[in-house]
């Protein structure tokens, strides 16, 4: 395993049922970079971030973050933003941050109760009380507080209204610890496309692209351009 | 860390439960409320009708109490599903912990919520017994003696032995069936058995509910270690059958073998729950 590569993935299958969503892929992402996961719905990205977070376990293959399978090791440095909401309907904003605090040596609670003033939320207003939207801040504000190596965030701008994906892509960029590595899944690829330095295509089972967005721009064409090209060859 | 988890479980389940408590203390409050104006006969309204209203009352209050341990022991399942495979699991499942820190964090938890609420059962019971015999003006003490000797023909002393014995048979029982429980709701979320959804979860849990019972029974039998209480006489028998054949005829014997075989397997059970939740087990 090469230091410079964050996430090592080898023979890597995972079908449910009779449908194939990873077929034996093997590859491997670097560390650093803002990496960039397309791919069409049900192409397996939420299903390769579960592996990668320890909530998915009958795959087939081996994935490891920093050389070490998922485990209580690797969930201590990786923060992950999944697609659905997870705090409880019961929790306050601020119980939410204290929970945060309680498990994660590497979160900053200052942080987080600042990110949720400037997004406007009330600490003390339950979850059940709020909208989609208002839930996914409060998930962003409690993972982008994290000092993390690895951050996972699964369609972060998947329910937001376009005025304010500028607003929270801007927020994770400004948020995220420099020398991390940002791997995002998403279909909004014109509105990030300036900050991928990598990016990965996953479609039919298979990664139909690894590369750095450098390599990958270097005919001119945009990397929404590449996932047409791709993509229509394939579905 | 163990700590930090079992404060927030105990927490989650507090909001689980609190309403489901509230609802039935306002229920045994006033029911109770019941029992006490009419021993005290405040209004003096019931005279002698009053042992009705007494033995009304605290049958609505065992009642609600009953119906708490059955209601809570469900909530308690509930929110175990919810928080390890339901979206709560996305937090549960990607803290920095061992999952057999999670489990046990879970388990004990459960079972301070269901034992809490079966301690106020039997308190509520043993309550309502003494205020029965409050109104009935006798010695309580003569009339156990009394009650006892004519439809059991065991001392009190020995009538105490046996209720500790099953109070704490039946805590073993409720143990087991939180574990069952547990393990029905995490092989539900485990493929193959997934697609049958919940069905899975009552096919496991009465099957090794079953199992275990079964097999407790077989060792209380093959094993027959525990004591024989004759005139207020413990005795302690690695044959309890043999003993009270051979001395006893008339003491009642307990069979410990049986018991401890069930809380070790309860105990035991934690193991394949963690290993499939670890190994297994995918949250949607």
């Amino acid at each position: 395993m090469s230091e410079n590569n964050i996430i090592v993935a080898e023979g890597l299958s995972k079908s449910y049922g009779k449908h194939l969503v990873l077929d034996d892929i093997s590859f491997t992402l670097p560390r650093g970079e803002v990496i960039g996961l397309f791919g069409p719905n049900g192409c397996g990205k939420s299903t390769f971030m579960k592996i990668l977070t320890g909530l998915i376990h009958d795959y087939k293959g081996t994935v490891t973050i920093n050389g070490e399978k998922p485990g209580a090791m690797t969930k201590a440095v990786t923060a992950y933003l999944p697609e659905q909401t997870f705090v409880h309907d019961w929790m306050r904003n601020i119980d939410a941050v204290d929970y945060f605090n309680d498990f994660f040596n590497d979160f900053n609670k200052e942080k987080a109760l600042d990110m949720i003033k400037r997004f406007g939320l009330d600490p003390k207003q339950k979850a059940k009380t709020m909208s989609k939207g208002m839930q996914e801040k409060l998930l962003l504000s409690l993972t982008m507080s994290r000092d993390a190596q690895l951050y996972i965030l699964d369609e972060p701008m998947g329910g937001v209204d376009p005025a304010t994906r500028g607003q929270i892509l801007d927020f994770i960029m400004k948020n995220y610890a420099g020398t991390s590595t940002l791997l995002i899944s998403t279909h909004l690829i014109n509105d990030l496309e300036d900050v991928f330095t990598h990016a990965v295509f996953l479609g039919n089972g298979k990664v139909l692209l690894n590369d750095s967005v450098e390599n990958i721009l270097q005919d001119g064409k945009s990397i929404e351009d590449i996932f047409k090209e791709v993509f229509s060859n394939v579905w | 860390m163990f700590g930090k988890l079992l404060k927030n479980d105990i927490k989650a389940q507090w909001h689980s439960v609190s309403t489901i408590f509230l609802s039935i203390f306002i229920i045994a409050g006033f029911a109770e409320l019941l029992v006490i104006y009419s021993i005290k006969d405040v209004f003096n309204i019931w005279n002698d009708k009053k042992l009705i209203f007494v033995a009304i009352g605290g049958i609505v209050v065992c009642l609600a109490m009953f119906f708490a341990c059955i209601v809570i022991l469900i909530a308690v399942g509930l929110m175990f599903s919810k928080t390890t495979f339901g979206r709560a699991g996305y937090l549960t499942l990607t803290l920095p912990v061992k999952t057999g820190s999670l489990i046990w964090s879970k388990i004990i938890s459960g079972l301070i919520w269901t034992y809490i609420t079966y301690m106020l059962f039997f308190g509520s019971f043993f309550l309502w017994i003494y205020q029965v015999g409050e109104c009935m003006g006798g010695d309580l003490q003569d009339l156990a003696d009394q009650l006892f000797m004519l439809l059991l023909g065991q001392s009190t002393q020995t009538m105490i032995s046996l209720a500790v014995y099953y109070l704490v048979w039946v805590a073993i029982a409720m143990f087991l069936v939180v574990q069952c429980m547990y393990l029905g709701i995490t092989c539900a979320h485990i493929s193959p058995l997934s697609k049958l959804g919940p069905i899975a979860t009552v096919l496991i849990f009465f099957g090794s509910f079953g199992v275990i019972v079964g097999l407790t029974l077989i060792v209380g039998k093959i094993i027959p270690f525990g004591m024989v209480v004759h005139d207020d006489v413990i005795t302690i028998s690695s044959n309890v059958v043999k003993a009270q054949q051979e001395l006893y005829r008339h003491g009642s014997s307990f069979v410990f073998s049986g018991p401890l075989f069930m809380l070790l397997s309860s105990i035991l059970l934690s193991s394949p729950i963690t290993y499939l939740t670890k190994h297994k087990a995918n949250i949607k």
